[in-house]
């Protein structure tokens, strides 16, 4: 019975079942596909961050531990595949005697590393000039000093007497912060910057030279031990592995207590990166969630839109004697059929979207959770969508009620209490709280294992999207009931004569209308708010690299051979918007060495992006404007001010190194303003003055650096201005497309790419089928009224008038319900979600290209689904008129 | 006497639907036609093509074979709404407009009502509705008919565009004798003020009886010779 039951609807109303498995289909994608992608960028980002780690762990010996019994400790506390001992000592500072000039430094730093280490911890250091053995020095030291290979520098030893070095080799030092870090202060506590001067030894000349050192001033010498930490067994979620590693640096904690201090580089990455993985689980919930939840909307919707066919036919089952268990069997094989077909859809298109658009191989543990979960979603909602109204149908149905009944008139009761305004109300209040109490959406605190997602957040767009659906029921409500002149005159151009039997008709069907416009709203806001983010996203991510880069393009020289004295060169390159040379000195703040820019403040703006986001007060132009008219003016970062307690107009004595002299001079700076980001500027502290004030002070006017704004391809440009400063030694060119590459290489930036590109398919996906499919279906279904008038001598036009009517209240109803709704949204989740930007946006940026696309496919959506119906309404009046 | 032209010539029509791979006659070529103001009852067993053989004088359908013509009424995609309406036997009332709605539909379909306005298509549909004593419904809904009343309904809707050729299928097959009887006298005394012809198809001997001519029909064959309706009972059964 239940096989011949089957065929009717496969075979006659295959449409609406095809439309509600597409639905499924949709849910069942969406959920599957986002998942697995989850997954696999959680995985890609532990192994992304645990393998750019020079050391994962390091400990620091306490005074008399011995190094052997601790790096077995360490060796039974977690598996290693690498273990180096290396020395630390002070020096009270480097002199070097080059080109007869003496160069002195301050404090330095002088390492004791084995031959070997090296090999074993590559990250830690990059050759520059000479050789990696022997004596090395750092690159900011080498310029400190102006030393090369072969020249001496003299290490001035604490408490012993000076001893001299002979340079085999320049390095730099890429991961400096974690080699020189403070171990056993607390995170954050006591913020270290790297020493300025470093010398590296190789270890048996470290010990000659410093054990005597260790003796006379013990506290001026410590030991650490470096560890690689063997990652096979690293669990792929960053949370978990997080709590993997945390647990073994306890482990190793508790047999060395006393001997030594953990510093847990690792554990400290896996940390940041857990942040990561709970922004993506956070994004796939403020946006893959509304997806899902509309995909499940439409299936219903879909499914709902034969809900009068099937009462006729319980009703015909019910008269033929059928019982309620055999009703339900009937719906429950249909629903199963449906949801057999929607899930396995669903779950190909989530696999394949996912293969072929993101390239993500892997089918592994977490995604098939994934994928279980999607499938089960499918079933659950197929359940919904068909065998739930068929069971309340068998619960109530008589015959006599099967009858096709127009909508009923009563108010609902979320009406009466004005469930909308209040969700709304309540939308506005959380929103404000959350975003104005400087919240942070995901909590992952340093060095704690446990992590959480401030859940509260999610409330204010839920809130919005369920009152603004609410509402919009409403206000059709109120303009079905008291706004039919109205309609009925807009509708005259479309209807004509018939205007007022379109809205009386309309109006009559107002649950069915409603319930399309709600949905293309809530399909249109979807999309507009999942664009909206996306494109925020990406141009942030375009100014980040930008800030990065500099410019389109940057030329980059050195003091001894600046790419400024290029400038009228470089400016004159076809596809050059503006050029503009920067400085890039270095000055000491007290004793911290910052990066000092000199610039025309007035003309800086023209050949890179000077966003209001950079400066303490908000607003570019204006603290420019300031600095320019200040000329011993400098801004400062946030840092510098709170540390050295300024205020606005108070005079700064920085050390500017003179380069005619080659030492360092006080010269006096105003302080003007705060600047937090600066383009080709490091994420610390730096300063930003006039550079004419910079070259006065400094003996030469020279910049370093030039910045181009290119008219066209950057790319294209920066090969032509690798071409014009070919000659100049040791410059460098590069371009916005290669920062780009490096910022959109981040963890969090393939996340949020992959996840909104997902996104912007599905919303198309879903707008169309919600204007489309829905439509369609709701027309079909009302092909008996269609027929009536074909019956009556209704011309094609006529027809027409009741079709577009129909489809245009639908359409432009959803996108005056949608297009706001969906930038309220992406308004609100831009501000929630402010962490993800860097830095963070002024405005919201409009794909117009992307909506513009979704409106024509909308539109052609809509346009096909009335063309289509009028065509088969035409049709089947005969074939309506045989049925009947 | 001058002669009148007809408003339908069927001439040698037939139709025929492919089913299964199957052909099937639903009607055997058929010559007829209908003069204005005639009234004739259709009768015939269920299935014998009575409704198809409406759908092809109201130019719902074509034929598959032979012809049909409407020489006094024009062009056979001009006759609805206006010079010819048809009320189907079920598919009746568009359930989402009310009673007096459904009536004008047609009036304001059709072309000639022009400038006219709504009010007067209004006022029309309201006078159709009183000549079938429906005056009272003119607010309900469809589906606050029963299908007698519903019925009713249609026919005022066929007969307030004052149509020159009226075809009903059994418009009194769900109404009982008394109220099919008063259907019957309004539907005889608008058609002959105003000279509409009928075409009546029914099982009802009653409803044939006080109609001019009687066409049978049987197996798809039409037989426009006989007078009377004898048999009607066996072979409404």
């Amino acid at each position: 019975m239940i096989g011949l039951w089957l065929t009717g609807p496969l075979t006659r109303r295959s449409g609406r079942l095809l439309g509600t498995a597409v639905g499924v289909a949709l849910a069942v994608a969406l959920l599957a596909g986002l998942g697995e992608f989850l997954a696999a960028s959680s995985a890609s980002m532990t192994l992304q961050a645990v393998a750019s780690l020079p050391v994962d762990w390091q400990i620091q010996l306490a005074a008399g531990a011995d190094a052997a019994v601790v790096s077995a400790a360490a060796r039974a506390a977690a598996p290693c595949r690498a273990l180096q001992t290396v020395g630390y000592a002070d020096a009270a500072g480097f002199v070097a005697e080059t080109g007869g000039t003496v160069q002195t430094t301050g404090a330095g730093k002088v390492v004791g590393l084995d031959p070997s280490y090296r090999l074993e911890f590559p990250a830690q250091f990059r050759s520059l000039t000479g050789s990696l053995g022997g004596v090395l020095v750092a690159q900011q030291t080498a310029a400190n000093l102006h030393v090369a290979v072969g020249d001496k520098v003299t290490i001035e030893r604490v408490g012993l007497p000076p001893t001299d070095v002979t340079i085999d080799g320049v390095v730099d030092l890429p991961n400096a912060d974690s080699l020189f870090q403070a171990v056993g202060t607390p995170p954050g506590l006591a913020l270290q910057a790297p020493p300025d001067n470093v010398l590296l030894l190789p270890m048996a000349a470290w010990h000659r030279l410093f054990d005597p050192q260790a003796e006379a001033r013990p506290d001026s010498v410590r030991s650490q031990i470096h560890l690689g930490l063997s990652h096979e067994r690293l669990a792929a979620d960053p949370d978990t592995a997080y709590g993997q590693v945390l647990g073994a640096g306890r482990n190793l904690e508790a047999r060395i207590a006393g001997s030594g201090i953990l510093a847990d580089n690792l554990a400290a990455r896996l940390d940041a990166v857990r942040g990561d993985a709970l922004y993506a689980k956070v994004l796939f919930l403020f946006l893959g969630a509304p997806g899902a939840v509309l995909a499940g909307l439409l299936a219903v919707a879909v499914a709902a839109s034969g809900s009068g066919r099937r009462r006729r036919e319980q009703a015909l089952l019910r008269a033929r004697g059928a019982s309620t268990a055999q009703i339900l069997r009937l719906a429950g094989a249909e629903a199963s059929a449906v949801g057999v077909l929607g899930v396995a859809a669903g779950l190909a298109a989530g696999v394949l979207v996912c293969r072929f658009l993101f390239g993500i191989p892997i089918l592994g543990r977490m995604a098939f959770w994934w994928l279980a979960g999607g499938a089960i979603a499918g079933f659950v909602l197929t359940g919904a969508a068909l065998f739930v109204p068929a069971w309340q149908d068998a619960r109530r149905m008589t015959v006599a009620r099967a009858r096709t009944p127009t909508d009923g008139s009563a108010r609902p009761l979320w009406q009466r209490l004005y469930l909308d305004l209040l969700l709304l109300a309540l939308s506005a209040t959380a929103f404000w709280e959350t975003a104005a109490s400087g919240y942070q959406i995901v909590l992952a605190p340093e060095g704690v294992a446990a992590s959480s997602v401030d859940y509260h957040a999610f409330l204010a767009p839920t809130l919005l999207w369920i009152g603004m659906a609410l509402l919009a029921v409403r206000l059709l409500a109120i303009g079905f009931e008291r706004g039919r002149g109205v309609l009925a005159h807009a509708l005259r151009s479309v209807a004509g004569r018939l205007a007022g039997s379109v809205v009386a008709s309309l109006s009559r069907q107002r649950v069915r209308i409603t319930r399309g416009v709600v949905l293309v709203a809530v399909a249109v806001s979807f999309a507009v708010s999942t664009a909206v983010f996306d494109t925020t996203y990406k141009t942030q991510t375009l100014i980040d690299a930008e800030l990065t880069n500099g410019a389109d393009v940057t030329v980059a020289g050195t003091t001894a051979a600046p790419a400024g004295g290029m400038l009228a060169k470089l400016a004159a390159l076809p596809g050059v918007a503006a050029a503009q040379a920067l400085q890039h000195r270095f000055a000491y703040v007290g004793t911290d060495l910052q990066d000092l820019y000199g610039i025309d403040a007035l003309h800086i703006g023209e050949a890179t992006r000077m966003s209001d986001a950079y400066f303490g007060g908000g607003n570019a132009r204006t603290t420019l404007a300031a600095l320019a008219g200040t000329p011993d003016g400098v801004l400062v970062s946030e840092e510098t001010v709170t540390d050295f307690q300024l205020q606005p107009g108070d005079q700064i004595n920085l050390r500017l190194l003179n380069l005619l002299d080659r030492q360092y001079h006080k010269v006096p700076f105003r302080f003007v303003g705060v600047v937090r980001e600066f383009p080709t500027a490091p994420r610390d502290s730096f300063l930003v003055a006039n550079s004419a004030y910079v070259g006065r002070q400094t003996g030469g006017t020279a910049s370093e650096n030039v910045l181009l704004r290119a008219s066209g391809d950057a790319a294209s440009l920066a090969a032509a201005a690798r071409g014009v400063v070919v000659s100049l030694p040791g410059a460098k060119v590069s371009d916005v497309g290669s920062s780009l590459r490096l910022i959109a290489s981040s963890l969090t930036a393939i996340d949020v790419r992959g996840l909104t590109g997902l996104e912007l398919a599905f919303a198309v996906l879903l707008v169309v089928a919600a204007t489309g499919i829905v439509f369609a279906l709701n027309l079909a279904d009302r092909g008996r009224s269609y027929a009536i008038l074909t019956i009556l001598g209704a011309r094609r036009r006529q027809l027409s008038a009741f079709l577009w009517s129909e489809g245009l209240l639908i359409l432009i109803g959803g996108l005056a319900i949608g297009l706001p709704t969906g930038f309220a949204v992406a308004e609100m989740l831009v501000t929630l979600l402010t962490a993800v930007f860097d830095p963070p946006p002024q405005n919201l940026s409009v794909p117009w290209s992307y909506l513009a696309a979704t409106g024509i496919a909308m539109l052609a959506s809509t346009f096909g689904a009335v063309l289509v119906t009028e065509a088969v309404a035409e049709r089947s009046a005969i074939q309506q008129l045989r049925e009947a | 006497m001058p002669r009148l032209e007809p408003l339908v010539d069927v001439l040698r029509a037939g139709r025929d639907f492919s089913q299964a791979g199957r052909r099937v006659y639903a009607l055997r070529p058929a010559t007829c036609r209908v003069l204005p103001g005639e009234l004739i009852a259709l009768v015939g067993p269920s299935g014998s093509g009575k409704s198809t053989l409406l759908h092809l004088v109201a130019g719902l359908d074509r034929p598959s074979s032979g012809s049909i013509a409407w020489p006094a009424l024009g062009p056979g995609d001009a006759l609805r709404p206006g010079k010819l309406a048809f009320v189907p036997q079920m598919l009746s009332l568009i359930t989402s407009l009310n009673v007096v709605e459904n009536v004008e539909l047609p009036l304001l379909l059709g072309e000639s009502a022009g400038g006219e306005g709504v009010g007067s298509e209004r006022a029309a549909a309201l006078a159709a509705l009183d000549r079938l004593g429906l005056a009272a419904l003119a607010e309900r809904l469809p589906e606050e008919l029963s299908g007698g009343q519903a019925q009713r309904v249609a026919m005022a809707r066929a007969i307030a565009g004052n149509p020159r050729l009226l075809l009903a299928d059994e418009p009194t097959g769900q109404l009982d004798q008394a109220n099919a009887a008063a259907l019957l006298d309004a539907l005889l005394a608008f058609a002959g003020r105003h000279g509409t012809a009928l075409v009546v198809a029914t099982h009802d001997a009653g409803v044939a009886d006080r109609l001019d001519k009687v066409w049978h029909m049987a197996h798809g064959q039409l037989d426009v010779s006989a007078v009377g309706a004898p048999a009607l009972a066996e072979s409404a059964s």
